[in-house]
C-alpha cells in the first residue's frame, strides 16, 4: 500500500526577488514499510524533497505539485492538522543531533517531550524511553537520562535522536544523512541500529545521503537525484548490475574503492550542475559522454525501463554498456 | 635517486601533550593533560606517500600540525631533508625557510582561502614571499600553478565565493604548491568535496606526484582514499601507532584488530552495518 506520494514535486526560492527553481518535477512513492535511499551529490535537491514531506520549508518557497500522505495532501493541510501530521505520523532524524537537541534540557527531558505533549503521564514517557534507549544500545539508561547533550558523545546523541523519533510511533521516518558528521565505525553502529528498529517495526524511510553504498546497504529502493531532477529510480540490490543512467554509473565508477586501486580513478567531468542553471534539455547532458542531439532538446522523462525506472533518452541502448567499474573486483568475472 | 638521499619527512618519537585547565568549580587549579600524539615514529622517502589514518581524536591532525610548523612538540624530533627541526621559537627567516620546505592543503577550502583576495593574488602573494621574481615573472608562474591544478588564467581574477568546492581546493593546492615544497600535507584535503569532483581532486594529486616528485602526508579518515593514493600506511588510534606498512598488506591483511574493525565498518556492495550495545559498565 502507498503511504506516501511525491506527486510532481517542484519548488522555487526566490534569490534577490528572483525565483530559483529548487526541484523540478520529482515524482516518487512510499510503500508502507519501504525504505528509499534518496540519493545525490550536493545541491541535488534530496534534503529540499525530504522537507517539503513535512513542509518544513523557507516560508517564501512556492511549491508545486502534491505531497500525498496515506490518502491526504500534506500541502492542504491546515495548521492543526500538519501539527498532528507532524507530530504522530512522520519523525525527522537530522545530520547534526547536536543543533537539533535543546542543549540546555536534560536527554530525559529532549526524549519524553513529544509524549508529555500528546498527552501521556511522565512516568509512562520515561518508561517508554528508557526501553528505546535499551533497543539503541545505551547502557547506564537512567543516569543518561539525567545527563545534557554535550556529556554524550555524537553516535551516542544521534541514538538519543532515532529513540526521539521512534518513541511517537510515526509511520514514516525522515533521515537526513543522520550518519555523515559521524566516524565510520560509529556509522556502522548508528545504521545498524536505525535499521533493526526500523525492520522491526515496518515504519517506511526516506533515507537522504550522499553514500550510494551506505543507502543500498539500508535501503529497498535507491532514488538518484541530479540538479533537482530524479534521474533514476531502482532495487537497492540491481544498483551495481543493472544500472541505467549515465550518471548513476559515473557515481559508482568514481569513488575510490578499499578493496583495490586503480592507475586512474573515472571520472564524470566538469562540476555538479545547480537546478536553476538547466535548459531545454537532460540536466545531466554537459556531463555526459554519450549525449546525442535529442538530449539538447528534449528533457527526458522518468520512464520504466526493465525493473527500474530511468529518465534517460538511451536507456536501451545503454543498457548493458554501462558498468559501475567494479566487475573485476568480483570473484568469477573476468574483464 | 642515490640510496644515501635523506627522507623527504623522518619524525622519531614525536609526543605532545595538551594540558586542558578546569574552567570553573575546580578548587585548586587542577591541570589535566591530554597525550593526544604518543611517541609516533616513521618517515616518508622523496616522491613517496605515506596515510595517516584514524578517527577523529586519534591525533592525526595534531600530528600533521607538528609536522608543518603549527604546534610545537612536547619532545621528540622531526627531521626535513635531513635538516633537523629546532622544537623552540624560531624567528621569521627561519619560519619562511620552512614554509619552502613543507606545505599544508586542509580540509575546508571555504574557510582556508581569504574571501577578499583574488585567486591570482593569494598565490601570486606566496611568490612574492618566496622568490625574488618580477611581477612579469610571477604572473607567468601563477597561469603555470593554475593549469597543473586544473584551473586556467581566467580563474585568476575571481574571488573564492565565484569558485565551487573543488575549485577552491584546487586553488588551495596551487597556493600550496606555488614555493616548491618537497612535502604536501593534506589534512582531510578530499573530505568534504562531492564524489565526482573528489575522484578529479584525488587524480590531480597523483598527476602532481608523477611530474613534480613531491611527497605526500596523507591524513584521512576514509581508507577507500588512502588506497588511492598511499604508498604506506599507518594506523593511529589514541595517540598511538597500532599498525604500519606498505598500503596493500596493511588494507589486504590487517594484523591490527582496530585496522580490522576500520575496514569492517566502510559500506560497500554486499556490506550490511552490525550493532553493537555500548559496554556494560563495570560493577565495582
Amino acid at each position: 500500500m502507498t503511504l506516501l506520494e511525491v506527486d510532481h514535486l517542484s519548488l522555487d526560492l526566490p534569490v534577490d526577488r528572483e525565483p530559483r527553481r529548487i526541484i523540478h518535477d520529482v515524482t516518487l512513492e512510499l510503500d508502507d514499510g519501504e525504505a528509499v535511499g534518496l540519493v545525490g551529490e550536493s545541491g541535488a535537491g534530496k534534503s529540499m524533497t525530504s522537507r517539503a514531506v513535512i513542509r518544513l520549508l523557507p516560508q517564501n518557497a512556492r511549491i508545486g505539485g502534491d505531497i500525498v500522505f496515506d490518502g491526504r495532501s500534506v500541502l492542504a493541510m491546515d495548521r492543526r492538522l500538519l501539527a498532528t501530521y507532524r507530530s504522530r505520523d512522520v519523525a525527522m532524524i537530522f545530520q547534526d543531533p547536536k543543533s537539533h537537541i535543546n542543549p540546555v534540557r536534560t536527554v530525559g527531558a529532549f526524549l519524553i517531550e513529544a509524549l508529555v505533549e500528546r498527552g501521556d503521564r511522565r512516568a509512562d514517557a520515561l518508561a517508554v524511553v528508557s526501553e528505546l534507549l535499551d533497543t539503541v544500545g545505551i547502557r547506564e539508561i537512567p543516569h543518561r537520562l539525567r545527563q545534557y547533550p554535550h556529556e554524550l558523545s555524537g553516535g551516542m546523541l544521534q541514538r538519543v535522536m532515532i529513540a526521539a523519533a521512534l518513541a511517537v510511533q510515526p509511520r514514516l521516518l525522515l533521515a537526513d544523512e543522520p550518519t555523515t558528521a559521524l566516524d565510520v565505525t560509529t556509522q556502522a553502529n548508528v545504521m545498524a541500529h536505525l535499521d533493526v528498529q526500523r525492520r522491526n517495526r515496518g515504519l517506511a524511510m526516506l533515507f537522504v545521503t550522499h553514500d550510494l553504498e551506505l543507502a543500498a546497504s539500508v535501503c529497498d529502493r535507491i532514488a538518484v537525484m541530479y540538479a533537482g531532477c530524479l534521474v533514476e529510480v531502482c532495487a537497492a540490490s540491481s544498483i551495481h548490475d543493472r544500472v541505467l543512467h549515465p550518471y548513476t554509473a559515473g557515481l559508482l565508477a568514481s569513488r575510490p574503492r578499499v578493496t583495490s586501486r586503480t592507475a586512474r580513478l573515472p571520472v564524470i567531468p566538469g562540476r555538479p550542475q545547480a537546478a536553476y542553471e538547466l535548459g531545454e534539455g537532460c540536466p545531466f547532458l554537459s556531463r555526459c559522454p554519450y549525449a546525442l542531439d535529442i538530449c539538447r532538446t528534449t528533457r527526458p522523462e522518468l520512464r520504466v525501463v526493465g525493473s527500474s525506472r530511468v529518465a534517460c533518452h538511451r536507456a536501451e541502448e545503454l543498457s548493458g554498456c554501462l558498468t559501475d567499474g567494479r566487475a573485476a573486483d568480483r570473484p568469477g568475472v573476468h574483464a | 635517486m642515490p640510496e644515501t638521499a635523506p627522507p623527504a619527512v623522518e619524525v622519531r618519537n614525536l609526543v605532545k601533550v595538551f594540558h586542558l585547565r578546569r574552567a570553573r568549580g575546580a578548587r585548586r587549579r587542577s591541570v589535566k593533560s591530554l597525550v593526544a600524539v604518543d611517541h609516533v615514529s616513521f618517515s616518508v622517502g622523496q616522491g613517496r606517500s605515506l596515510a595517516v589514518v584514524g578517527e577523529s581524536g586519534s591525533g592525526k591532525t595534531t600530528l600533521a600540525r607538528m609536522v608543518v610548523g603549527l604546534e610545537r612538540p612536547t619532545s621528540g624530533e622531526i627531521a626535513v631533508g635531513g635538516r633537523e627541526r629546532r622544537s623552540t621559537r624560531v624567528g621569521s627567516r627561519e619560519r619562511r625557510h620552512r614554509a619552502r620546505e613543507v606545505q599544508i592543503v586542509f580540509q575546508d577550502p571555504y574557510s582556508s582561502l581569504d574571501p577578499r583576495q583574488t585567486v591570482g593574488r593569494c598565490i601570486e602573494e606566496m611568490l612574492r614571499l618566496h622568490f625574488d621574481a618580477d611581477r612579469a615573472g610571477r604572473l607567468t608562474r601563477v597561469a603555470e600553478l593554475l593549469d597543473q591544478v586544473g584551473l586556467d588564467e581566467r580563474h585568476a581574477p575571481a574571488y573564492p565565493r565565484a569558485l565551487s568546492g573543488g575549485q577552491r581546493q584546487r586553488v588551495a593546492i596551487a597556493r600550496a604548491l606555488a614555493c616548491e615544497p618537497r612535502v604536501l600535507i593534506c589534512d582531510e584535503a578530499v573530505a568534504s568535496l562531492d564524489v565526482s569532483i573528489q575522484a578529479q581532486v584525488l587524480n590531480l594529486l597523483s598527476d602532481i606526484r608523477d611530474r613534480i616528485g613531491v611527497s605526500y602526508l596523507f591524513i584521512s579518515h576514509d581508507l577507500a582514499v588512502v588506497r588511492q593514493v598511499s604508498d604506506e600506511i599507518l594506523v593511529m588510534k589514541n595517540g598511538r601507532v597500532v599498525e604500519h606498512g606498505p598500503t596493500d598488506r596493511v588494507l589486504d591483511e590487517p594484523a591490527d584488530t582496530y585496522t580490522k574493525l576500520l575496514l569492517s565498518a566502510i559500506p560497500r556492495p554486499g556490506w550490511h552495518p552490525v550493532a553493537e550495545s555500548d559496554p556494560q559498565p563495570v560493577a565495582t
